[in-house]
This record gives C-alpha cells, sequence and structure tokens, in this order.
C-alpha cells in the first residue's frame, strides 16, 4: 500500500507548495511535483511482483512482466507534463518581463 | 485574502482530499498484485500480432497510437505556444553575445559527445520496438545533442546547428506526418492509423509496420519541439545577459 | 463510418500545414486554409450528424474487438448528442475563424493553427469512447486554449491571468487522471463500455468507486467554471481575445459537464444508481449556487467580456442543474440550452471584439455612448440578450422549458426559481451595458461597477467591420431561433434517452448489437414553462433598464449594498494560490459530500 500512499502525500505536497509559493517558477515546479504523484500511482498499479519488463527481446513469452498499459499511459502523461510546464515558464519570463517580479502578491492581477 | 486564511482554506480541503484519496487507494489490489485484463492481454498478443518486442511501445504507436496523435498534437501546440510568447526577441539582440567556452579540451570532448549522443539518439528510436525506447525517448536524447554544442562549445554555434527556422517545421511536420499516416492508410481502405506494411520479423529493424513511420514522426516532433523550446528560452536569456536587449 | 475520424484528423493536418508553411505563405493563406479545413470538418460532422441515429462505434487502428471480446485499441462510441455537440464546436470555430479575418495580425497564422486544434479537439473529446483518450482531447483542448488566452498578451495582468487558467486546469486534470488511474486498478480497462460492464459485474461501490467519481466530476467540474472553480476562467475570458473568449465560453466549459454526464452515464450509472437521490442533491448544490453566484457577479462587472464570462457560469450552473437531475428530460434540456446559449453567447463576445477593434474600448463606463454608430453590432448584441433571456418559444426558451418540468416532475421546485434568478440577473448586466455602450441611457458612473484595467486594442490592418458584423447578427439571430424550431426539443429527448441507457450503449460498444429503441421523445409546452420565460423576459429587460440608473438609488441604499458585494468581490482576487486553495477546497467539500451521502 505503501506505493499508493506515497503518491497521495506528493501530490498533496505539490498543492501545498503552490498554495505557499511566492514565485512563479517555484509555482511551475510544484505542478510537475503534482504531476509526478500520477506516474507514481500509474506505475505502482501496474507493477507485479517477480515480474520484469514487458520487452520480449530476451526473455520467454511465458515470463511474468509488469502492466504495459500503464506504462504507456505514464509516457503520455510526461509528455503533457512537458508541454504544460514550458508553457508555464515561458508565460511566467513575460510576466517578469513587464512587471519585474515573479511573486503573485506583488504582480496587480485582475481583481473583482 | 491573508496567507493564514489562505492556508486554513487550503488546510481545511486538503484535509478532506487527502482523507478521500486515502480511502480511494486503500481499495486498489495489494501493490505487485495487479491482475487486470489489459496489459495481460497485450503481453500476450503483442509478438504475434505486430512483431514487436517491445510492449510499451507496441501499445503508444499501434494499440493506442491515437492517444500518442492526441499527446503530439499538446506538444506542437505547446511548443508553438512558447515560441509565440518569446518571439519578440529580434535577432539583432543576441548578435553581439559572446558566449566562447575558452578550452579546446572541453570543446573537443563536447562535440564528440554531441556526435555520439546523435547516434544515440537515432538507435534508440530506430530500436523502439525491439528494446526499451522509441520516438519520444530519442527525440528527448536528439534534442539533447544540440543543447551539448552550446554548454561545451558556443551559443552562436548551437543557433546555426539548431536554428528555430529548422525546428520549427519540424515540429510541425512531425506531427502533421503522424496524422497523415493514419489519413493514408484510410485512404486504402484501412482504419485510421492501422498498420498498412509488412510487419516485418519480430526482433529486427525492419519491423513494426506503418506503426514504425509514426515512430519516426514522432521522434521528429519531439525533437523539433524540445530544440524549439531550449532556443526560445536560450534566445531571450542570451540577449538579456550578454546582448542588448531585455532584461531578465 | 469512415468519415469519423476525418473529423478530427483534417483540421488537424490543415493546422500543422499552416504552421509549417505560416511563415512563408501571406497570411491570407493561413485563413483560406483555416476556412476550408474548417468547413470541411463542419460538412463532414453534419454527416456524422445525420447517420448517428443509434450508436456508431469506430476502432482506431482497426482495433475492434470480437463480440464480447476485450477492447485492446481505442473506440469512439458516437452518439446523436456528442455528434451534435461536435457540429456545434466545429461550426462555432469555423464562424470565427470567418470573424477574425484580419483580425489579428501579428503571426495570425498561429491564431488560425491553435483555432483549428481546439475546434479538432473538442469533436474528439465528445465522440470518444474511451477514458484516457477523452482524458488526452481534453489536456489538447486546455493548451490550445492557454495559448489563445496569452494571443495579444502585452501588459502583466493578462500573463498572469493566462498562468493562472494554466496552472488551475492542470491540478483539475490530475484529479481526473488520479480518478482514472483509479479505475484502471479495479477494472484493468479504460473503454468506458468496458469499465461500466466490470463495475456492474463486480458490484462494489466502495471507497475506489465513490472516490473515483468524486475526483473525475471534481476535476472536470471545475474545467467547467462551476462556483468555486470559476475564478481563473474569469481571468482567461477576460484576457483572451474576443473570438477564443467566445469559444471557451460556448464550447469549453460545456465539455466538462459534457464529460460529467457521459462518464456518469456509462460507468458510473450501474454501480452507483441506488444513489442517485445524494448525487443529485449535491450537484444540483453545485449548480445553483453557480448560477447565483454568478448572476451576483455579472452585475458587478465593467469589463465587458469579464461581464459576459460571468453570464456564461450563471448559464453553466443551469445546464449542470439540468444533468444533475439524472432524468433524460433534464439531460435533453440542458443540450437545446447549451446550443441556443452558444450561439447567442458566441454573438455577444464578438460585439465585444468589434467594439474593441471599431471604438478602441471593453470597458462599458469609458464606452458610454461611443457605440451609437454601431447598428450592426448594436442589433447583434440586443438579440443575443434576448435570445439568452427565455423569452417565449425563442432562445433558450426550450432549454428553460425542459429543464423546469422535469425538476417539477421530479418535485424540485425551487428550480424554476434559480434558473430565473440567474437567467434575469445575467441578462440584465448585459442589457445594462448594451444600453449605455450603444444608446448612451443612464448614467456615466455606477459606484457599483468594480475597477478594470484598460485593454490595448488588437493590431489590425484594415477592419473588416462589414464581415465581422455579419457573423455576429447571423449567430444572434441564429441563438433566438434555435428556441423556436419546435422538432429540436423531441429529438433532444430522444437523444437523451439514447445517452442516458448505459446497459444499451455496453450492448452496442462492445457486443454490437444495435442500439436498445429509445422511447420516441415528445415534449408539450406547459403554461408554467410560458409564465416563467414571461417572467425572465419582462425581468431581464427592467432590471436592465433599471441597472443602468442604479447609481441614483438613495445613497445608503448603494452604500450597503456595495459593502455587501465587498466580500464576495474580495474573493476574487487574482492570486493563483488563493485559486489552488479554493480548487483544493471545492474538490474537499464536494467530494467528501459525495463521500459521505453514497457511502
Amino acid at each position: 500500500m505503501l506505493p499508493y500512499l506515497l503518491a497521495v502525500w506528493i501530490f498533496l505536497a505539490g498543492l501545498y507548495g503552490i498554495v505557499t509559493s511566492r514565485d512563479l517558477i517555484h509555482t511551475t515546479v510544484c505542478v510537475s511535483v503534482c504531476q509526478s504523484s500520477t506516474y507514481i500511482l500509474l506505475l505502482a498499479i501496474g507493477y507485479r511482483k517477480h515480474a520484469t519488463a514487458p520487452v520480449y527481446g530476451d526473455i520467454p513469452s511465458s515470463r511474468r512482466v509488469v502492466d504495459p498499459i500503464v506504462q504507456a499511459l505514464t509516457l503520455t502523461d510526461i509528455v503533457v507534463a512537458v508541454a504544460v510546464s514550458s508553457l508555464l515558464i515561458a508565460l511566467a519570463l513575460r510576466v517578469y518581463d513587464s512587471s519585474n517580479s515573479l511573486d503573485p502578491s506583488q504582480i496587480v492581477g485582475q481583481r473583482g | 485574502m491573508t496567507n493564514q486564511l489562505r492556508l486554513a482554506l487550503f488546510g481545511v480541503g486538503a484535509l478532506c482530499v487527502g482523507a478521500l484519496l486515502v480511502w480511494g487507494v486503500l481499495d486498489l489490489p495489494a501493490f505487485g498484485h495487479y491482475a487486470g485484463p489489459y496489459g495481460e492481454i497485450i503481453a500476450r498478443v503483442v509478438e504475434p500480432q505486430r512483431h514487436m518486442a517491445n510492449a510499451v511501445t507496441a501499445v503508444v504507436f499501434d494499440y493506442r497510437g491515437f492517444d500518442t496523435m492526441g499527446e503530439e498534437l499538446i506538444l506542437f501546440s505547446a511548443a508553438s505556444a512558447v515560441a509565440l510568447l518569446l518571439r519578440e526577441i529580434k535577432e539583432e539582440d543576441t548578435i553581439s553575445v559572446v558566449d566562447a567556452v575558452r578550452s579546446d579540451a572541453l570543446n573537443g570532448v563536447g562535440v564528440l559527445a554531441s556526435v555520439t549522443t546523435f547516434v544515440l539518439a537515432l538507435y534508440v528510436v530506430a530500436h523502439g520496438f525491439i528494446s526499451p525506447g522509441g520516438g519520444f525517448q530519442g527525440g528527448v536524447v536528439l534534442a539533447t545533442a544540440f543543447l551539448i554544442v552550446f554548454l561545451t562549445v558556443e551559443y552562436h554555434a548551437y543557433e546555426r546547428l539548431a536554428t528555430t527556422r529548422f525546428a520549427e517545421p519540424l515540429e510541425s511536420f512531425g506531427a502533421g506526418a503522424y496524422v497523415a499516416i493514419g489519413l493514408v492508410g484510410l485512404g486504402l481502405g484501412f482504419s485510421f492509423l492501422e498498420n498498412f506494411l509488412p510487419l516485418g520479423v519480430t526482433g529486427r529493424l525492419r519491423s513494426g509496420g506503418s506503426a514504425a513511420i509514426v515512430n519516426w514522426a514522432s521522434a521528429l516532433a519531439v525533437a523539433g519541439a524540445f530544440v524549439l523550446i531550449f532556443s526560445e528560452y536560450l534566445e531571450g536569456n542570451m540577449a538579456a545577459r550578454y546582448g542588448r536587449g531585455r532584461r531578465l | 463510418m469512415a468519415v469519423i475520424p476525418l473529423l478530427v484528423a483534417i483540421p488537424l493536418v490543415a493546422a500543422t500545414g499552416v504552421a509549417l508553411s505560416g511563415k512563408w505563405l501571406p497570411g491570407v493563406a493561413a485563413d483560406v486554409a483555416g476556412f476550408a479545413a474548417a468547413a470541411a470538418s463542419v460538412a463532414l460532422a453534419a454527416v456524422v450528424l445525420v447517420r448517428s441515429g443509434g450508436i456508431v462505434t469506430y476502432w482506431f487502428g482497426g482495433w475492434r474487438p470480437a463480440r464480447g471480446g476485450f477492447p485492446i485499441g481505442i473506440g469512439w462510441a458516437v452518439d446523436p448528442l456528442g455528434a451534435a455537440f461536435a457540429l456545434l464546436s466545429l461550426g462555432l470555430v469555423f464562424a470565427c475563424l470567418v470573424y477574425s479575418w484580419r483580425y489579428l495580425k501579428s503571426d495570425r497564422y498561429l491564431y488560425v493553427v491553435l483555432m483549428l486544434v481546439f475546434g479538432a479537439a473538442s469533436a474528439g473529446f465528445v465522440l470518444s469512447g474511451d477514458i484516457f483518450n477523452i482524458f488526452v482531447f481534453f489536456e489538447l483542448v486546455s493548451v490550445a486554449a492557454f495559448a489563445l488566452t496569452a494571443y495579444e498578451a502585452e501588459e502583466s495582468s493578462p500573463l498572469q491571468g493566462s498562468f493562472n487558467f494554466a496552472v488551475a486546469q492542470t491540478i483539475g486534470a490530475f484529479l481526473v487522471l488520479f480518478g482514472i488511474a483509479l479505475l484502471y486498478g479495479r477494472t484493468g480497462a479504460l473503454n468506458l463500455a468496458e469499465i461500466g460492464r466490470r463495475l456492474n459485474a463486480d458490484g462494489r461501490h466502495d471507497g475506489l468507486v465513490v472516490t473515483a467519481f468524486a475526483l473525475i466530476t471534481c476535476g472536470f467540474l471545475a474545467k467547467a467554471a462551476l462556483v468555486p472553480f470559476h475564478f481563473w476562467h474569469a481571468d482567461a475570458h477576460a484576457v483572451a481575445p474576443a473570438p477564443a473568449a467566445a469559444v471557451f465560453s460556448a464550447v469549453m466549459l460545456e465539455l466538462g459537464l459534457f464529460a460529467v454526464a457521459r462518464i456518469y452515464w456509462t460507468v458510473f450509472a450501474g454501480v452507483l444508481g441506488q444513489f442517485e437521490h445524494p448525487i443529485r442533491d449535491v450537484l444540483l448544490g453545485v449548480g445553483a449556487l453557480t448560477a447565483v453566484v454568478s448572476a451576483l457577479m455579472s452585475g458587478l462587472q465593467r469589463h465587458l467580456k469579464r461581464m459576459l464570462a460571468y453570464s456564461t457560469f450563471a448559464h453553466v450552473g443551469c445546464f449542470l442543474i439540468g444533468i444533475a437531475l439524472l432524468h433524460p428530460d433534464g439531460v435533453a434540456g440542458a443540450a437545446v440550452y447549451i446550443l441556443s446559449h452558444g450561439l447567442a453567447k458566441t454573438a455577444l463576445f464578438l460585439v465585444g471584439g468589434i467594439l474593441l477593434t471599431a471604438r478602441g474600448g471593453i470597458d462599458e463606463l469609458q464606452m458610454f455612448g461611443l457605440g451609437r454608430r454601431l447598428p450592426g453590432a448594436a442589433v447583434a448584441w440586443f438579440v443575443a440578450a434576448i435570445a439568452l433571456a427565455s423569452p417565449p418559444f425563442l432562445g433558450t426558451f426550450t432549454g428553460h422549458a425542459l429543464i423546469d418540468d422535469s425538476a417539477g416532475a421530479a418535485g424540485y421546485w425551487w428550480v424554476p426559481i434559480v434558473l430565473a434568478f440567474a437567467t434575469i440577473g445575467s441578462t440584465a448586466a448585459i442589457i445594462r451595458a448594451g444600453l449605455r455602450v450603444f444608446f448612451g441611457i443612464g448614467d456615466r458612473d455606477d459606484p457599483l461597477l468594480s475597477e478594470e484595467p484598460a485593454e490595448s486594442p488588437p493590431p489590425e490592418e484594415k477592419p473588416r467591420l462589414l464581415v465581422m458584423n455579419t457573423v455576429a447578427l447571423l449567430l444572434a439571430f441564429a441563438g433566438l431561433a434555435a428556441g423556436a424550431w419546435t422538432g429540436l426539443a423531441a429529438e433532444a429527448v430522444h437523444a437523451a434517452h439514447r445517452f442516458t441507457d448505459q446497459i444499451s450503449y455496453i450492448h452496442v460498444v462492445l457486443d454490437h448489437r444495435p442500439a436498445a429503441s429509445a422511447p420516441p421523445g415528445e415534449w408539450v409546452t406547459t403554461t408554467s414553462s410560458v409564465v416563467w420565460s414571461v417572467v425572465t423576459l419582462v425581468g431581464s429587460i427592467l432590471l436592465g433598464f433599471a441597472s443602468t440608473i442604479r447609481a441614483r438609488l438613495p445613497r445608503p441604499v448603494t452604500r450597503a449594498l456595495a459593502a455587501g458585494f465587498t466580500p464576495l468581490r474580495a474573493v476574487h482576487s487574482g492570486h493563483i494560490a488563493d485559486y489552488v486553495a479554493w480548487l483544493v477546497f471545492g474538490t474537499g467539500v464536494i467530494g467528501g459530500l459525495l463521500a459521505i451521502t453514497i457511502r
């Protein structure tokens, strides 16, 4: 059960980081922390004891392997993470350009 | 909202969400004892059906290749957006950048490492259906080969090799080719993204059928997107630090 | 039907092609390619809709499972409601591309690219029958939306708005993904029908199933701007270019609700069926809260796009009420409501864009009387506003009436009151702004409106006001006429029966059986719905006129009102940490309520 609980913990830790963040780049990193909890959860669900990687190059096809689907899903998840993080960093750079700060409390946002 | 109030709001919410999540995961099959059907079936049929040794790559580019197409377009959209956001840095701002690494040893090792990485990347992409690897992993390694040039040789050398003028079309082409291969299959009377080429022999380089082309298309798209994103970040940073241009 | 994948493939190929060649080709070429691809996909969507009488499956990669076999590929299951939604989103993207002919100058080809991706991804999202595929397409919609939001961002507040939007939407996606992972851990499947079948066979409604349901529901509600998940959506709507904000309002938010409904009826309807009552109560509560709060907020905005955004949220609350009734009539009501709202709201946002282009402003008070010489825009604005006021037998009337009747049958007497409140409040704000801007009626200052930073107009070559006005007018009248189409309600009820029949869905997808015959849709207008519609229409107009001179209320009254709204306004702080705290809080409360009541 521990790996599942670890995923929950990391997810909440990432959220805590975002809520207390004073720097948009730090916020971006915390979003990645949150996202990594989903990798752990997916991979942990598909893990099987005494099993090997699902690559049949040099193992007999009867060999017990871990679930290949969750690995493919994780790969997709990672690419989504890369895309979102790159966009967030670009936005943060532009915010810094125009307001000379990365602290969300100091940047005048839209209110009301 | 004051910091205390925000933390209190978050704390209450996080307690509930945490409890909910724990309640949910405790009903999962015990760690290591997963026995769901999907992966099991794929692991059993992948070799006879697809002549691919690597079940993960088979899922990524064949069984669930349509997901991967969507994901390719996510990367494409994000990279286009990064380019759009960071574009106003003009080339003249970076022209005065002087950022040469002044160590011959480092230059030499760097070039060597870059070339090796480049070849490794092609290997990782090509062997995606045989050993761990594939278009994504290989595409990222491919982009790294260019970044090594920046780290160990000079910014302008990197810029000439991996100019955005070259990376941007490459990325669009890779993503477009992925969709186009699906359309070609459709035109030939197959389903969208169904294999329409000979499958080859398991374990050989020429295995995978049309998924192998899709694999290369996504390698191009990933490498192009990564180089584009790196370059846009670097351009602004370099212009700010060494050239005239914006502060960063 | 081999045309089904083309709905998505054609706009996507065109998008990459435009991106590939956009730098070298003249801007017109990108526009033309965008029109052509969007028009082709609209035509194909119409074909798919006409031929999707039952449920049509399509298996990507040719991985059609044997009868009763396990689906190892990705399957789509196209039903009439999904196909109609795809047609609506592709159609609106096409209309916005026509409208934006020369609207945005810099890197225009990228705008075309992102709009095409947005349209294709939303079509894929509603047609998909695979839960992970749905996740992927929603991420694609979202990334295109983030990019569109930041499209003309030159100042820090729009950029920050886009940043907040991206962070909050992404966390919503993690909630969904967590739920998907839990379902996969239990059933080992990703196909909606297969998950549903396995959950039904298993029969357990334990912590895992409830948590997965709560997470997926909250994650998608967060993408649909339900209170308290609406903050970042208001910011994004305000800063995005007008046509982009239009499709956010008309399509993107509704996608979140569509997913809640689709996943509930394919995956959870069987195993959680005995808990219909608590689920209905929780979701109705969220919908009602959203409708009321957003209607109030729309009365406080002077930034036209932000005001329109809150008006949309009020209607989204009503859509959720329709779905939350968990009855085909309510779903049908939400569907036809979404159609007429989408057309009318797009028209309103496009008029906002016309004001920005022709008069250089989007602020209600700064623009006081400046719209006098824009008759086309004025007509479009007021026609669309009336369409949203649920006038008898026009506009959103059918949707309102279906939801009201369905709620009445289920004993929820208060639903018509909430719908009327949301409609009157949000429409009055639209009418108030229109009277001030287009006719200079009322006062030039308004103590209740919030301060807004000015927005710079988009750089444009020559404003194509004729094209822009025509598109806005056509959409506004289409929104009004949608309610007059009497056959539509019956069709929608029929389609909603199909949409909410889990067993038939599973049989079609996995056993290749023809869809069970859904009862023919029938619907008669009741007296009470006509009475309510007169109330909302008259109420909206009267309150709209009255709001233009609300500054003349006795000073103690305005002061008390302003004081009353201060906390509501203070909550909308523009701070990402606040937004995420609200997101976590909302998920905790809604998820917690579901967990406690379902157990």
